[in-house]
């Protein structure tokens, strides 16, 4: 077994080839270098310097940290007397707390974006109004206006002229905000709309003879026809008619002005088409109501 | 280095005492740092696998204090089979993840010339005895590592392995004399 390391051991020939390698095992557990003759040894030394190397840097707080707080229970307070060491350990492995704290800002933000996509159609009779009002204004202040249009709509219906006049005007009011041309050009048609069955010549109550006018509006307002009779129309009708007539028309017939209401919505949906050939239309009807 | 583990050290440790579990693991985690590189070796180029096995090898060895002050067995001897379990289990878990990792083939490279710096010359010498290293028997593998990589005597490695200290001085021995031959047979151009 020793025979291949004959050449090495000169001075020592009173050692037994057992206590040699017994003590050069020992030198090169204390970091020795090996004689430069023995390459054995001289690869064990290089081998024990490359195991050793950085031994003192690698974690050695690290080390004391995770015990400071794995056995902070039994072992004691050992993490007391490391507390920057212990935060960093803690903070490498995230507490529960920190999962439940990410699990509430997700929750939030789920909820956020729910309330956002659902105020975004909100009316003014919504309880999400005030979000919309906050999260759209744009779309808040068109709301706002259609809201106002559909009273004043109702309003008519009902022959409450006066009023619906009044809605009309907060209509033109509240028109101002809004910048998007297409939703101006459409709320502008709407307005007009109820402008006209306003000024329905002779026919106060607009239910009544309304009806017919009302399709035939629709239909051509492009050829601007009855635009011309309505404009000094309204000064006429608009006193003489609330007073007296549209309180006791409206009762016998209740029927008639809901046929009418739900084709409402249809000049929404329609007047863009209109609108758009019609840039002249605000224009009367800014000058009526001035 | 080869001073042993104070017993009176360990039992103040185990008793909760913060001062001696800081000087514990002063004393012991140099030598597992070493222990755990000399049995996994470098694993990707570096020992930061063997660095983390040697935390793990700290904190186990912790938690176990009062385990080991009831067993009454040396304390080298308790720490150092903690950390052959733990080597052992990260060998598995290397194995199983993935089947190249710890074969020493991509390691043999005798035709690898040492590179002109001292470092590179040494770091060569390294590898190339971790490579011969995994041809000899568990037992002297063990025995070199502990003597040579920890730095521990021969008494305390025979209390480790549960053999004499003589037993250990044969072993190791026989050891030296198989790394020789291996040596001589696998670096003829170096040696020459």
């Amino acid at each position: 077994m020793s025979s291949g390391h004959g050449p090495d051991g000169g001075e020592e020939l009173d050692l037994t080839p057992v206590t040699r390698d017994d003590l050069l095992l020992d030198a090169l557990g204390r970091g020795e270098e090996g004689t430069d003759d023995d390459t054995l040894a001289s690869m064990l030394a290089a081998w024990q310097a490359d195991l050793t190397a950085d031994v003192d840097g690698v974690g050695a707080s690290s080390v004391l940290l995770a015990v400071g707080t794995d056995t902070d229970r039994r072992v004691g307070r050992v993490g007391g007397d490391l507390p920057a060491a212990a935060g960093r350990a803690r903070s490498r492995r995230p507490g529960p707390w920190v999962l439940r704290l990410a699990a509430a800002v997700a929750a939030v933000m789920v909820l956020a974006t729910g309330l956002g996509v659902g105020s975004r159609n909100a009316g003014p009779t919504s309880p999400l109004w005030s979000l919309t009002k906050v999260l759209h204004p744009e779309q808040a202040a068109v709301r706002t206006v259609e809201d106002t249009i559909g009273r004043a709509r109702e309003a008519v219906a009902a022959g409450r002229l006066d009023e619906a006049r009044q809605l009309v005007d907060q209509a033109q009011r509240e028109l101002v905000p809004v910048t998007d041309p297409a939703d101006v050009t459409r709320l502008r048609a709407e307005i007009d709309a109820v402008l006209r069955d306003l000024a329905a010549p002779g026919c106060p109550t607009w239910p009544q003879c309304a009806t017919p006018p009302a399709l035939t509006p629709a239909a051509s307002t492009t050829t601007g026809s009855p635009r011309g009779t309505p404009s000094p129309a309204p000064p006429a009708t608009r006193p003489a008619s609330p007073p007296a007539e549209p309180t006791s028309r409206t009762d016998p017939l209740p029927s008639l002005p809901r046929l009418p209401l739900p084709p409402a919505p249809s000049p929404s949906v329609l007047s863009p088409l209109p609108g758009l050939p019609l840039p002249g239309l605000p224009l009367p009807t800014g000058g009526l109501l001035d | 280095m080869t001073t042993a583990i104070q017993p009176e050290l360990v039992r103040r440790a185990a008793d909760g005492d913060p001062m001696a579990v800081s000087a514990l693991l002063t004393d012991v985690r140099p030598r597992l740092v070493r222990y755990c590189r000399a049995r996994l070796g470098r694993i990707g180029g570096a020992y930061t696998t063997a660095d983390d096995v040697a935390q793990e090898v700290c904190l186990a060895v912790l938690k176990a204090l009062p385990r080991y002050r009831e067993q009454g067995k040396p304390f080298a001897a308790f720490v150092f089979a903690v950390a052959a379990h733990k080597v052992a289990d990260a060998q598995r878990a290397a194995v199983r993840d993935s089947a190249v990792t710890m074969t020493d083939t991509p390691l043999e490279r005798p035709d690898a010339a040492p590179g002109p710096e001292q470092q590179a010359v040494a770091t060569d010498l390294a590898r190339r005895l971790s490579v011969l290293l995994r041809r000899l028997p568990n037992v002297q593998r063990e025995i070199i590592i502990l003597r040579v990589a920890v730095g521990l005597t021969a008494e305390e490695v025979g209390t480790i392995l549960g053999m004499s200290a003589a037993a250990v001085r044969v072993a190791q021995s026989r050891a030296l004399a198989r790394l020789r031959t291996l040596a001589g047979s696998g670096l003829d151009e170096v040696a020459a």
